[in-house]
């Protein structure tokens, strides 16, 4: 590869011209049928992206000089799918040590190195809302994150200015950890009410004390500041409203517990999280204002969760209640438009309306609706695009777009797409089958054996 | 090497310890001899190459020494009367090396098994959490511990050491590597607040997000404590009498900006949050370790901090057929492009090749590792090197290695002398050969970086001590013949991402037929295929819920290290000690 190096200098030149402005953010998507969620399907549209936003959707657009083109012609282009409920990209989930721990903060722990960001944006998954763990009835503050899949820097992959967020959680969880393993309180559901009103009538206490010492430092006193608790803070912050509480719920007493509870201290930020139950008081959380992000058909996993249906998110979204599906999982993740469809056969929704259960309404719940979640103009450019519709069991996701960067691109797919490998020890390999596994798989389950199920 | 000779008489070895024990009390553990009685404490080196500091280079120089310190140096210096003269030529004087980071001297606390159980495991004593900053490691120093002439066998006169244990174990001091007891040691105390973000299991805070929690309430509280302090030294009048509390104290030299905090990080995260903590919390930050933590470098250049870096060095697997350098056609990673096509296999059902790519991508990932000390040199990032996490004996072959891989001699030279005399506020002192520094002296009988040169003498504090009369590295290897052996009962130490396990391994038998079992919190299980080849002691068992585990270990007397590999989890760093056994 030995080059004149005035010829290489012009190659370089002449590049430099056909990029023109463009910068690494532009895109333009041509041709394809656009699901924009919140006006409507547009057939052979094209989707200009300028610095990572949405500059123009519409017909007969032109791509400016130098800017990439997709060919989306006979594809289909959605918002980027948004994931409100994951546990993906954290080093850990659970501080569970103690009933509550509103102090710790996954957003303290992301891990930009992990596969599954990958294998979720594989699955047309652009945002995800890592939450803390739900062993606590108030867990960890949560953080939403856009799959920036390549950038080392964990503070790259958080989605600035997002809404803050704290995951609370009700039920067996917190009683079995707590009560039963630590003996503890809570014990029972009675025992988690008692502990987050206690929570919160504590950082009441906590906040007139600091007022009261601002108002007499104010008025010239010579004082000391009182004592100073990171929990409380972060209590204090969700009493001002400054947090959104999305509380892990199953049963539909609980569940009007803790909006009883909000009503009492005055906060109205609340979504549930699994909320089985939910299609039994949905009337009441539309009311509320609560979200709702269930599974589409997952339950009977524990005996609080025995009592559930696959209409739920019909049933919620028909009353009026802001509901999304979410995954909880880094398998489930990669699929979370096909959950989506089952809302078309357990409850007829509209392909829009089954669309937004994985797009507009999880962005509402994270209060980043302004933002991403549809496909209009002024928005970041977070999209997916199918070869087929997305809620048809045929689609297959082509390639996957987060401000406006080609992140996934099923072209550009090697077997292993880890950004390191440690140093040394045993790397896994990426394809987890071989002959070694399908024995360790089985270790330990001598009951199949033992019933001839080989 | 003690325990390798041939047994002798305990009378002998009590009248050898009582001639010397006041000279060298470190004497009964080492091949250290002193080289004449301490009649006198002025010593002359004739006529030797003296590298004054990297690159600073007296061909033919004489240096001498008084009263502990350097006082001339040059081809001309004058000899007092009263010398012993030491016959330089052919030798090679160096600065004495300082590591900026261990546990030398401060043994490591027994595991204590049988623990009580916390009541509250959300609110535990501090002890149990880890939370001990107010500790001193200087009420924890031990000069006759074997660590402390290990290293200093290695040409270490001087080393930043710091307390055993997780999250806070507590201050450390610069200490010298010969003294008669703990006081003798100290050079400076208060050096450094030591903190790390494993944890102790089961109590808060008993994960990353729980440390950087904790630590951000420690500080800030801290800094209320402090603010009222100053109030009230001010005018106590109408204030509240501020109670005294060691561990919010212990803090108050960070928040004054006189002491660093020295966070140990093991990956780029653990960078990455000790980067953003400090940023956020205002504190000095040194960062220690940093094994692979090549991603981050450009945060850590930005941030201006400097850098303890790690001279343990990741090994190739034993059977790897793959050379770190055969990798030479993988393109580095760019942002922009952070996947190598080179690395594709032709089908995800071809298990076989995709295990080839991914050695040779570790591979890679230990080239890199090699290849940091030059890039934290070409970064101009301040590193000096810290010993914590290796052997002294492995210290020549990696600093070799970091060589080979970029990293010049005068850097490595300045990142063993004169930066961690300087990151340790000690630059006045130590670092270089100059008139009024103290006394602290490599002499090699070749380059020191050379690969058969050897160190034939170490002045600490003005204190000699002779080498024996043979390379380093081959007394190891000479030793690495002599098969170990491992009956006995061992106490061990599993370090995993969620903490450490701990428990004890007993092996019996004699050669070719030993036999074991170990013990954990889930109960004792017995040893298969307990195999012992020189040093090397491997086993393996069946742990139940955790699948089958193997163990590759080696022995050094009294000490094991090494892992166990645990089927489809991956392998964790083992250390151990015999309890009792033929030796004790």
């Amino acid at each position: 590869m030995r080059r004149h190096p005035m010829k290489r200098l012009s190659l370089l030149l002449l590049a430099c011209l056909l990029a023109g402005p463009a910068s690494a953010q532009d895109l333009f998507i041509q041709g394809g049928t656009v699901l924009t969620v919140t006006n409507g399907t547009l057939e052979r549209a094209d989707i200009l992206i300028r610095d990572g936003k949405i500059a123009r959707v519409g017909q007969g657009l032109r791509a400016p000089r130098g800017v990439r083109t997709i060919d989306a012609t006979g594809l289909y282009v959605m918002p980027g799918i948004i994931d409100a409920h994951s546990h993906i990209a954290i080093s850990s989930v659970n501080e569970a040590t103690n009933p509550i721990t509103a102090e710790v903060a996954v957003g303290d722990v992301i891990d930009p190195y992990d596969i599954a960001i990958y294998r979720a944006l594989a699955g047309g998954v652009t945002t995800s809302h890592v939450m803390h763990g739900s062993a606590n009835v108030i867990g960890g503050q949560c953080e939403t994150i856009k799959h920036r899949w390549g950038e080392k820097n964990p503070e790259a992959l958080k989605m600035e200015g997002a809404p803050r967020t704290i995951k609370f959680a009700l039920g067996e969880n917190p009683t079995r950890v707590h009560g039963r393993g630590n003996n503890v309180p809570p014990a029972t559901r009675m025992g988690v009410e008692m502990v987050i009103r206690d929570a919160f009538n504590e950082a009441q206490r906590y906040m007139d004390a600091w007022a009261q010492y601002e108002a007499r430092l104010a008025a010239g006193e010579r004082v000391a500041p009182p004592p100073y608790s990171e929990r409380l803070e972060v209590l204090a912050d969700i009493l001002r409203g400054e947090i959104i509480v999305h509380c892990h719920s199953y049963r539909a007493d609980e569940i009007l517990m803790l909006m009883r509870v909000f009503e009492d201290f005055g906060i109205d930020r609340l979504v549930f999280q699994h909320v089985n139950e939910g299609f039994k008081v949905a009337p009441e959380l539309a009311d509320f204002g609560a979200g709702a992000s269930v599974f589409s058909d997952w339950w009977a996993y524990k005996f609080e969760v025995y009592y559930s249906t696959a209409y739920n998110a019909a049933i919620l979204t028909r009353n009026g209640v802001t509901t999304s599906i979410n995954s909880d999982s880094a398998e489930l993740n990669r699929h979370l438009y096909h959950e989506a469809a089952k809302t078309q056969k357990y409850g007829q929704l509209t392909d829009d309306e089954a669309l937004a259960l994985i797009t507009i309404n999880p962005a509402r719940q994270l209060g980043i609706e302004d933002r991403v979640g549809s496909i209009e103009e002024g928005k970041e450019a977070d999209l997916a695009i199918f070869n087929a519709h997305p809620l048809s069991i045929y689609a297959v996701p082509q390639m996957t777009i987060v401000d406006g960067v080609v992140r996934f691109d099923i072209h550009a797919d090697p077997d292993d797409m880890r950004l390191n490998v440690p140093a040394e020890g045993d790397v896994e390999t990426a394809t987890l089958w071989s002959e070694e596994h399908a024995h360790r798989c089985m270790q330990g389950v001598d009951l199949l054996e033992f019933l001839g199920t080989r | 090497m003690m325990h390798l000779r041939p047994p002798a008489r305990p009378g002998v070895l009590l009248m050898l310890a009582a001639l010397t024990a006041f000279a060298i009390p470190a004497r009964a553990q080492s091949n250290d001899d002193i080289v004449v009685p301490t009649v006198t404490r002025t010593y002359a080196i004739e006529n030797a190459r003296v590298v004054q500091a990297p690159g600073r280079v007296l061909d033919r120089a004489t240096i001498v020494i008084r009263d502990g310190l350097i006082t001339a140096v040059g081809p001309d210096a004058a000899i007092p009367f009263d010398a012993e003269r030491i016959a330089g030529d052919s030798l090679v004087v160096y600065a004495g090396f300082i590591d900026a980071l261990s546990h030398t001297g401060v043994p490591r606390p027994r595991p204590e098994n049988n623990r009580e159980r916390v009541p509250e495991p959300g609110n535990p004593p501090n002890d149990r959490a880890g939370v001990l900053p107010e500790r001193d490691v200087r009420t924890l120093l031990q000069p006759e511990d074997k660590s402390v002439a290990e290293l200093r066998q290695a040409g270490f006169t001087v080393a930043h050491v710091v307390p055993h244990g997780p999250l806070l174990p507590g201050s450390g001091a610069v200490i010298l590597l010969a003294g008669d007891t703990p006081p003798a040691l100290v050079l400076k105390g208060d050096a450094s607040l030591f903190a790390r973000f494993d944890t102790n299991r089961g109590v808060y805070p008993s994960t990353p997000m729980g440390v950087i929690a904790k630590l951000r309430q420690l500080y800030r509280e801290a800094e209320r404590r402090r603010q009222i302090e100053t109030m009230y030294a001010a005018n106590a009048t109408g204030l509240e009498r501020p109670p005294y509390d060691p561990v919010h104290y212990a803090f108050f030299p960070v928040i004054d900006g006189t002491k660093p905090v020295v966070f140990y990080v093991e990956d780029p995260l653990e960078a990455h949050r000790a980067l953003a903590l400090s940023r956020e919390l205002g504190f000095d930050l040194v960062l220690a370790g940093l094994a692979g933590s090549g991603d981050a470098l450009g945060e850590i250049q930005a941030a201006g901090v400097p850098v303890f870096f790690s001279l343990a060095l990741p090994e190739a697997p034993k059977d790897a057929d793959t050379p770190a350098d055969s990798t030479e056609h993988a393109e580095p990673m760019t942002p922009d492009d952070p996947f190598i096509s080179d690395f594709r296999t032709r089908s995800y059902e071809d298990v076989e090749a995709e295990k080839e790519q991914l050695e040779a991508r570790q591979a890679r990932a230990r080239r890199q590792h090699y290849e940091l000390a030059a890039r934290l040199q070409e970064a101009g990032i301040p590193f000096a090197f810290m010993t914590m996490d290796l052997k002294p004996s492995d210290i020549h072959e990696s600093l070799t290695t970091m060589i080979e891989h970029g990293l010049s001699e005068d850097a490595a030279l300045a990142a063993l002398t004169t930066t961690p005399a300087r990151l340790l506020g000690l630059a006045q002192n130590l670092g270089t050969i100059e008139p009024g520094k103290i006394a602290n002296l490599v002499v090699t009988d070749g380059p020191y970086f050379a690969e058969d040169s050897a160190i034939r003498y170490v002045f600490v504090d003005g204190q000699p001590f002779e080498m024996e009369q043979r390379p380093a590295r081959s007394a190891s290897a000479a030793a690495g013949d002599a098969a170990a052996n491992p009956v006995g009962t061992w106490d061990y130490a599993i370090s995993t991402p969620d903490g450490s396990y701990e428990g004890t391994i007993t092996i019996t038998g004699t050669p070719g037929a030993y036999s074991g079992t170990i013990t954990s919190a889930l109960g004792t299980t017995v040893l298969e295929n307990v195999v012992l080849n020189g040093r090397s002691l491997t086993f393996r068992f069946d742990s139940g819920q955790m699948g089958l585990i193997e163990a590759d270990l080696t022995i050094e007397g009294n000490d094991l290290s090494g892992t166990m590999n645990v089927s489809s989890y991956g392998s964790f760093p083992v250390t151990g000690t015999r309890t009792s056994g033929p030796d004790r």
